[in-house]
């Protein structure tokens, strides 16, 4: 038998949680190996001399359980009681939804109202003619070669049945205007 | 035998849920001897053990509420203990009340035990040997050592309480057990 098995047999006998097979070996062991034997021997007084010890230590010292159990009901129940809602599994659920909702939809219209940019209301120039145009009627409007914006175009019909072509940026405001005889 | 201590450990625990203060009583009561083993021994300090048990029982009186199943009562109040224990260590060494050393408190308390229990010289050496082995062990075996040598403990009640495999709690033991056994024959062989 090895050492650690051996050591093992008999911790189990010293404990009392040895079985009926395992006690057979050991005992065939200790018939054969002297120095088993006296491990044993000396094992089993280490062994009284710990219990003895430890209860020692660990039960005959100290104040009584009952005497410390009062003390740490009555610290408890000095404790101001602190409400606490418990919620079971699907209310917990739900809650957590809700609470979500009302966070996404705050979030949704800080960021909204701060980052919409403010709509010009402009009223749009008519354009008569584009070679025949009055300073009244005209706005100092930046040159088409320097704009890179998105614009829409639109076609008017006048009087005289001539067609426009008109570009109007969708910031409600409107550009130069071009005639194209082609139209 | 031990399927109706459980039953009836469970019974206690929902009666404790419900505020019952006798069921608290019970329950501590009947886990006494090993939950005050194990506070000892992680903290190795006698004097401050009934300190550690009395936050323990406020802990388990204020926290046993969620707890969900009872039959793992025992687990969980040992978790709960280890805890404690710790966290009392860890504040005595910030604070650094404690300015013995470890020779000085062994020899303090088996004063005290050689008061009570010997008259004869040379067993309270041999008492002071073995406590001072036992509190030199690291702490995993300590806590197996101290707990599998209290009365009625089997290894699978051992095994529960510090939530390792029944096995483990064999081979810690049986290295517990050499490693004081030969501190002891070293120290021996040294006053030779």
């Amino acid at each position: 038998m090895k050492e650690e098995m051996l050591e093992i047999m008999i911790g189990k006998y010293l404990d009392d949680q040895i079985t009926p097979g395992e006690q057979r070996a050991l005992e065939a062991e200790l018939d054969s190996n002297f120095e088993a034997k006296e491990l044993l021997t000396q094992l089993q007084d280490l062994h009284q001399r710990s219990c003895e010890l430890i209860a020692s230590e660990v039960l005959d010292h100290g104040r009584s359980a009952d005497e410390i159990f009062e003390r740490a009901w009555q610290q408890h129940k000095k404790r101001p009681s602190i409400g606490i809602i418990r919620l079971s599994g699907s209310l917990r659920f739900a809650a957590g939804i809700a609470a979500g909702l009302v966070i996404g939809l705050a979030l949704h219209f800080t960021v909204l109202t701060r980052s919409t940019p403010p709509i010009i209301r402009q009223k749009p120039p008519v354009v008569k003619s584009p070679d025949n145009t009055t300073g009244e009627n005209r706005q100092n409007l930046p040159s088409p070669q320097n704009t890179t914006r998105n614009v829409d175009w639109y076609t008017f019909t006048d009087e005289n049945g001539d067609q426009w072509l008109i570009e109007g940026l969708r910031e409600n405001t409107v550009r130069t205007a071009s005639f194209q005889e082609s139209i | 035998m031990k399927g109706q201590e459980e039953q009836s450990e469970s019974a206690l625990v929902c009666a404790a849920q419900k505020g019952e203060k006798e069921a608290f009583r019970l329950l501590l009561m009947r886990n006494w001897p090993w939950l005050k083993a194990l506070v000892y021994s992680i903290i190795s300090n006698t004097d401050s053990v009934d300190d550690v048990m009395q936050d323990i029982c406020v802990q388990v009186i204020r926290k046993v509420n969620t707890l969900r199943e009872p039959a793992c009562f025992r687990p969980w109040m040992a978790v709960l203990a280890r805890r404690q224990a710790l966290k009392y260590r860890q504040r005595k060494s910030q604070r650094r009340v404690i300015s013995l050393n470890n020779d000085e408190v062994a020899g303090q308390q088996c004063d005290y035990k050689a008061g009570q229990l010997l008259d004869n010289l040379e067993l309270r050496e041999q008492y002071q040997q073995v406590l001072q082995a036992v509190k030199s062990l690291p702490e995993i075996y300590r806590q197996v050592f101290i707990l599998a040598h209290l009365e009625d403990l089997k290894y699978a009640q051992v095994a529960e309480i510090l939530d390792v495999p029944v096995t483990t709690v064999q081979i810690r033991l049986v290295r517990a057990r050499r490693m004081i056994f030969n501190q002891i024959k070293d120290k021996e062989k040294n006053e030779v």
